[in-house]
C-alpha cells in the first residue's frame, strides 16, 4: 500500500515538468519571433509614411470633392468590420480582447439597424464568432504569425471591392496595436473611406508656421504647391486600393508582433506555473515518502517489540 | 544641388541613392525628373524606372504601379512590389508569363469570373514588364 500515492505523485510531477518543457519553448520561440515581427514593422513604416504623405497633399487638393472616398460618413448604413487574431491559441487575453469588442461592435450596429459585414483573418475569429451567432463572410487564415504584403494585397482587395463598388459605406478594422513592447491595445479604426490628413499635425503646422517667415526674407517657398498626374481626383482613386493595403499590412504586423508579444507573457507565466506546481507536488511527494518509511519503521519496530515481550514475558 | 532617389516597396527599401535625373512613366506619359523639379505627385504605370546615378551608372528597375512624390531635392517612389534589373529571375519570369498565358487562355474558354481573369492578366503583365526590364 506504501509508495502508491508516491507513485502517483511521481508520474504527475513528471508529467507537469514535460508541460513545463513544451511552454518554455513556446516562450522562446514567441521571444525570437518578437524580435523578428518587429524588424519587419520598422522596414515596413517608410511604405506607409510615404504613402500617407502623397494622401495628405492629394487630400488637400481635392478639398470637398473626394465624394465618398474621403472623411468619415455620417451615418454609414452597411459597415464592414475586417478584424486581425491569431491562427492560433495559447497566446493570453489576445484573441478574446479583439473579439469581444467585434463582438460589441456587430450586436451594437445591430440594435441600430445597421449592416454589418464580417471579414476575418486568424481561424480564431470564425471559431469564436460562429459559435455565438454571429456569421462571418470571409476568412482568410494561415499566415497570422507572419504576414506578407502579398497576403496583405488579398485582404485588401476583399475589402476594397465592396467599398469601392457601393456595397458598403464604411471599412472598420479591429486589431490590437503594437505601442511599444510592453504596450499592446485593441484599436477600432477606419479604414475606409481614407482618413482626412487633419491628423498628421506636426509637419502641416510646421510648414505654416514656416511659410510667414519665408515671405518676409528669401526666396518664397513654393509651400503647398504640387503638381499631380494624373490630376488630384483620378489620383486619389488609385490611392484608396494602395493605401489599403499599406494600412492592412502595418495592422497585420502590429498584430503578429502583439501576437507573438501575448504567447510570450501567457508561456512565461505557464513556465513559471508549472515550476511552482512541480515543486508543491514534489515536496507532497516527499512528505508521502517520509511517512511510508516511518510508517514501516514503526511496522517493523512494532513487531520486533512484540516478539520481544513474547520472549520476556513467560 | 542633391537629389536623392529612394525606392520604397512595404518590404523593404529598394534603393537610395543620389541621382541626376530619374526616367519613369506617369500617367501622363513619360517623365523625367531632374534636380530642382516642381513637387509632383503621379501615378506610376508599371514597367522600368530608370536611375541615372551621379557616378553615371544607371540603376534600372521594375516596379508593378505604385506613386511618386517628387519633392525639390529627393524623388521618392513607392511602390507595392519593385525588383532591381539585376534581380529579376528570368526563367522565373519566363514561366510565370507562360503560366499565366496558359490561365488566360484556360478561363477564357470556361467562361470563368472576371475576377480570376484579371488577375490572370495583371499576373501576365508583371511577368512581361519583368522580362522586359531584365532582357534589354
Amino acid at each position: 500500500m506504501p509508495g502508491g500515492q508516491e507513485r502517483a505523485l511521481r508520474r504527475r510531477i513528471r508529467s507537469v515538468r514535460a508541460t513545463q518543457k513544451i511552454t518554455r519553448a513556446m516562450e522562446l520561440i514567441a521571444t525570437s519571433q518578437i524580435a523578428r515581427a518587429q524588424a519587419r514593422l520598422s522596414v515596413a513604416a517608410p511604405y506607409q509614411k510615404g504613402l500617407a504623405e502623397v494622401l495628405a497633399e492629394a487630400a488637400k487638393d481635392v478639398g470637398t470633392h473626394a465624394g465618398h472616398l474621403l472623411g468619415v460618413p455620417e451615418d454609414p448604413r452597411r459597415v464592414l468590420v475586417l478584424h486581425l487574431v491569431a491562427d492560433r491559441g495559447l497566446c493570453g487575453g489576445y484573441n478574446a480582447n479583439v473579439l469581444r469588442t467585434v463582438e460589441r461592435l456587430v450586436r451594437s450596429n445591430g440594435d441600430r439597424g445597421v449592416e454589418t459585414r464580417l471579414v476575418a483573418v486568424g481561424r480564431k475569429g470564425p471559431a469564436y464568432l460562429r459559435f455565438r451567432g454571429v456569421q462571418v463572410d470571409e476568412a482568410f487564415t494561415g499566415f497570422s504569425d507572419r504576414p506578407t504584403f502579398a497576403d496583405a494585397r488579398e485582404v485588401a482587395a476583399a475589402v476594397v471591392r465592396p467599398f469601392l463598388d457601393g456595397e458598403v459605406d464604411q471599412v472598420l478594422v479591429v486589431s490590437t496595436r503594437f505601442l511599444s513592447a510592453g504596450t499592446q491595445v485593441v484599436e477600432q479604426r477606419q479604414l475606409l473611406p481614407l482618413p482626412e490628413p487633419a491628423g498628421d499635425g506636426g509637419e502641416h503646422e510646421r510648414g505654416a508656421a514656416a511659410a510667414p517667415a519665408g515671405e518676409a526674407a528669401g526666396p518664397p517657398r513654393r509651400e503647398g504647391y504640387v503638381e499631380f498626374e494624373p490630376a488630384a481626383r483620378d489620383l486619389l482613386a488609385d490611392l484608396v486600393p494602395r493605401y489599403a493595403e499599406a494600412a492592412i499590412f502595418g495592422a497585420l504586423l502590429e498584430a503578429a508582433a502583439s501576437e507573438h508579444t501575448a504567447r510570450q507573457r501567457a508561456m512565461a507565466a505557464a513556465t513559471d506555473n508549472a515550476e511552482e506546481l512541480a515543486k508543491n507536488l514534489s515536496r507532497v511527494m516527499n512528505r508521502a515518502r517520509q511517512d511510508a518509511i516511518t510508517t514501516e519503521i514503526m511496522e517493523i519496530v512494532g513487531g520486533a517489540e512484540a516478539l520481544r515481550r513474547d520472549v520476556e514475558t513467560p | 544641388m542633391a537629389f536623392t532617389a529612394t525606392v520604397v516597396t512595404p518590404e523593404r527599401i529598394l534603393a537610395e541613392t543620389e541621382v541626376g535625373a530619374v526616367h519613369l512613366r506617369t500617367a501622363d506619359g513619360e517623365a523625367a525628373f531632374l534636380p530642382g523639379h516642381t513637387p509632383l505627385i503621379g501615378s506610376v504605370v508599371p514597367g522600368l524606372v530608370r536611375l541615372e546615378q551621379v557616378d553615371g551608372a544607371e540603376l534600372r528597375l521594375v516596379v508593378h504601379g505604385g506613386f511618386v512624390h517628387v519633392e525639390h531635392e529627393s524623388v521618392q517612389l513607392l511602390a507595392p512590389v519593385a525588383e532591381l534589373a539585376d534581380e529579376i529571375d528570368v526563367a522565373r519570369a519566363q514561366h510565370a508569363a507562360e503560366a499565366a498565358e496558359a490561365r488566360i487562355a484556360e478561363l477564357r474558354g470556361a467562361e470563368a469570373g472576371d475576377r480570376e481573369l484579371a488577375e490572370a492578366e495583371a499576373a501576365l503583365r508583371r511577368a512581361r514588364d519583368r522580362l522586359a526590364v531584365a532582357g534589354a
